[in-house]
C-alpha cells in the first residue's frame, strides 16, 4: 500500500507541475538530447525482454508480456 | 523441431532488401532516408534453481540476438517500419524437454535452440494525432505467437503534452511438451496488452511520462515441461491459473542538470492476481563526453524487488492436493541489482551514423546471475 501511495504521490506532483509550464518550442533545445528522450534507446529492448522472462513482473515499460517461452 | 536460423531468416533477409532497394532511390525526394539499425545482445546467465529440474538444477544459458530495424518515411508522411531478428539459445536444462522423433535430447548444451520473429508498423500523423498500427510473428520449436494492434497521440499544449493509447493482442499456441519431453499436443494462449501514456514537458530541461499497462491473459499460462517436487518425492508437472490479469504503473522523469549532465530515472509498481507486486527503480545518470560529437557515457543502475506468487514453493513443499504449484523462482520473492555501462555516439563522415553500445551485471539474491551485452549501429540509405 505504501508503494501505491508513492506512486499516486508522484503522478500528483507531476500533475501539478502540468499546471504551470509552457515551454515554447525554441527553448526546448536541450529536450532534443538523446538521453532526454522519454522511449528507452534501442538497444535497452533486449534487457527489457529478460526482465520479462526472468522476473515475474512485467510491464509497465513498453514492452510486451506475451509470446515467448525464454525457459531455463 | 529445431530450427535451422538460416532457413527462416535468408527469406526475410531477401524479403527486407528487395524492399528496402527501390525505396532508396525515392529517398532523396521523401527528405528521410532509409534508416537501419543493426542490433545484437549477448546473454548469460547461471544459477542453481531451473524449473525444468523442479528447482534443483543449472539455470545456465546464453543467447545471441541480432535484430535488423529498417524505418521510412514516405512523401506522404507514414513511418513505416519492420524488425526482423532472432535469439539463438543454448541452455543447460532444456536437455530435458526436447526430444527429436526417437526420443534423443536434440538441445542440450552443445546444442541449439532458435527463436525468430518479425513485425511491421506504420503510423502517420494527422494534424495533432498520429495513428498507428502493427503485425508480428515469432516462432520458436514450442511455441508460436501472432500479434496485432494499433496505438493512437494526441499532442497538447504547444506539444508539450502528449496523450498515447497503445492496444495490442498476441494469439499464441503452446506445444505442450510433458516433463519427459513428449509431446501432448496443443494449447493457445491470448494476451491483450494496454497502455495509457502520458508525457509531459515540465520545463526546458526536464521531461516526464506517466503510464499505465494493463495486461490481460488466458489460455496455458503455466510451462507443461517444468517439474515440482511435492513432499512425497513424486515429480509431476508445473500447474497454474488459467488466466492473470497484470497492473503496472511506470513514472520516469529526464532532468538535464546541464547541457554535459543529464539523469534518467524511472520507477514503477507492479500488482496481478497471482499476488505478485514489485516495485523497480533505475537510474542512469549521462555524462557528454569533451569533444564536437555528442558523445554520452553513462553508468546503469537498478533495482528491482518483488514479492513472490502463492504458487511458488521450495522443492518438496506442496502437498498433491494442491491446486497450484510452481518451482520457478520468477515468480518468487526476490531482491535483484543490475549496474553496468553504456555509451552512444553519433559518427560522421561514414555510412555508419550512430553507434550504441550497454553492458550490464545482474544478480539476483537466490543465485541468479547474469551479463548481458548489446550494440548497436545506425545507417542511413
Amino acid at each position: 500500500m505504501n508503494r501505491r501511495f508513492l506512486f499516486l504521490a508522484a503522478l500528483l506532483l507531476m500533475l501539478s507541475g502540468a499546471a504551470c509550464s509552457q515551454v515554447k518550442p525554441w527553448q526546448k533545445g536541450t529536450l532534443s538530447l538523446d538521453p532526454m528522450q522519454v522511449d528507452d534507446c534501442m538497444i535497452h529492448r533486449f534487457e527489457r525482454n529478460v526482465e520479462v522472462y526472468r522476473e515475474g513482473a512485467a510491464g509497465g515499460n513498453g514492452g510486451k508480456s506475451g509470446g515467448g517461452c525464454g525457459c531455463s | 523441431m529445431f530450427v535451422n536460423p538460416r532457413t527462416c531468416l535468408l527469406p526475410w533477409l531477401c524479403l527486407m532488401l528487395a524492399t528496402a532497394l527501390p525505396l532508396s532511390a525515392q529517398s532523396e525526394d521523401a527528405g528521410k532516408g532509409i534508416e537501419i539499425d543493426f542490433l545484437a545482445s549477448y546473454y548469460d546467465q547461471d544459477g542453481d534453481n531451473s524449473p525444468v529440474t523442479g528447482g534443483r538444477g543449472s539455470e545456465e544459458l546464453q543467447s545471441i540476438s541480432p535484430v535488423f530495424l529498417v524505418k521510412y518515411t514516405t512523401r506522404s508522411g507514414w513511418d513505416l517500419s519492420g524488425s526482423l531478428g532472432a535469439d539463438n539459445i543454448t541452455s543447460a536444462s532444456t536437455d530435458n524437454i526436447d526430444l527429436d522423433r526417437n526420443g534423443v535430447n536434440i538441445s542440450s548444451a552443445s546444442r541449439v535452440d532458435n527463436r525468430v520473429f518479425a513485425t511491421f508498423a506504420g503510423s502517420k500523423a494527422f494534424g495533432n494525432q498520429t495513428w498507428g498500427g502493427n503485425l508480428g510473428f515469432s516462432k520458436e520449436y514450442d511455441y508460436r505467437s501472432l500479434s496485432g494492434g494499433f496505438n493512437w497521440s494526441l499532442d497538447l499544449n504547444g506539444k508539450n503534452d502528449t496523450l498515447g493509447l497503445a492496444l495490442n493482442r498476441y494469439q499464441d499456441e503452446v506445444e505442450l511438451y510433458d516433463i519427459d519431453g513428449q509431446v501432448e499436443g496443443t494449447s493457445d494462449r491470448e494476451t491483450t496488452d494496454l497502455s495509457l501514456s502520458w508525457s509531459h514537458v515540465f520545463s526546458p530541461k526536464t521531461v516526464g511520462i506517466v503510464e499505465l499497462s494493463i495486461s490481460d491473459q488466458s489460455g496455458w499460462l503455466s510451462s507443461p515441461f517444468q517439474e515440482v517436487i511435492l513432499n512425497t518425492g513424486e515429480r509431476v508437472q508445473e500447474r497454474l491459473p488459467d488466466a492473470r490479469t497484470r497492473t503496472a504503473l511506470r513514472f520516469s522523469v529526464n532532468h538535464a542538470f546541464t547541457p554535459g549532465v543529464v539523469l534518467r530515472g524511472y520507477a514503477r509498481y507492479y500488482d496481478d492476481d497471482w499476488d505478485i507486486t514489485a516495485t523497480t527503480i533505475e537510474l542512469e545518470p549521462h555524462f557528454r563526453l569533451p569533444g564536437t560529437r555528442p558523445r554520452w557515457i553513462y553508468p546503469i543502475l537498478r533495482w528491482h524487488s518483488q514479492d513472490g506468487s502463492n504458487y511458488f514453493g521450495l522443492p518438496e513443499t506442496f502437498t498433491p492436493g494442491t491446486e497450484y504449484y510452481t518451482a520457478d523462482r520468477d515468480l518468487s520473492t526476490f531482491d535483484s541489482i543490475k549496474f553496468g555501462l553504456g555509451y552512444q555516439t553519433p559518427l560522421n563522415g561514414s555510412r555508419i551514423k550512430r553507434f550504441q553500445a550497454r553492458a550490464t551485471y545482474y544478480d539476483r539474491d537466490d543465485g541468479l546471475t547474469a551479463f548481458n551485452l548489446s550494440f548497436g549501429f545506425g545507417f542511413n540509405m
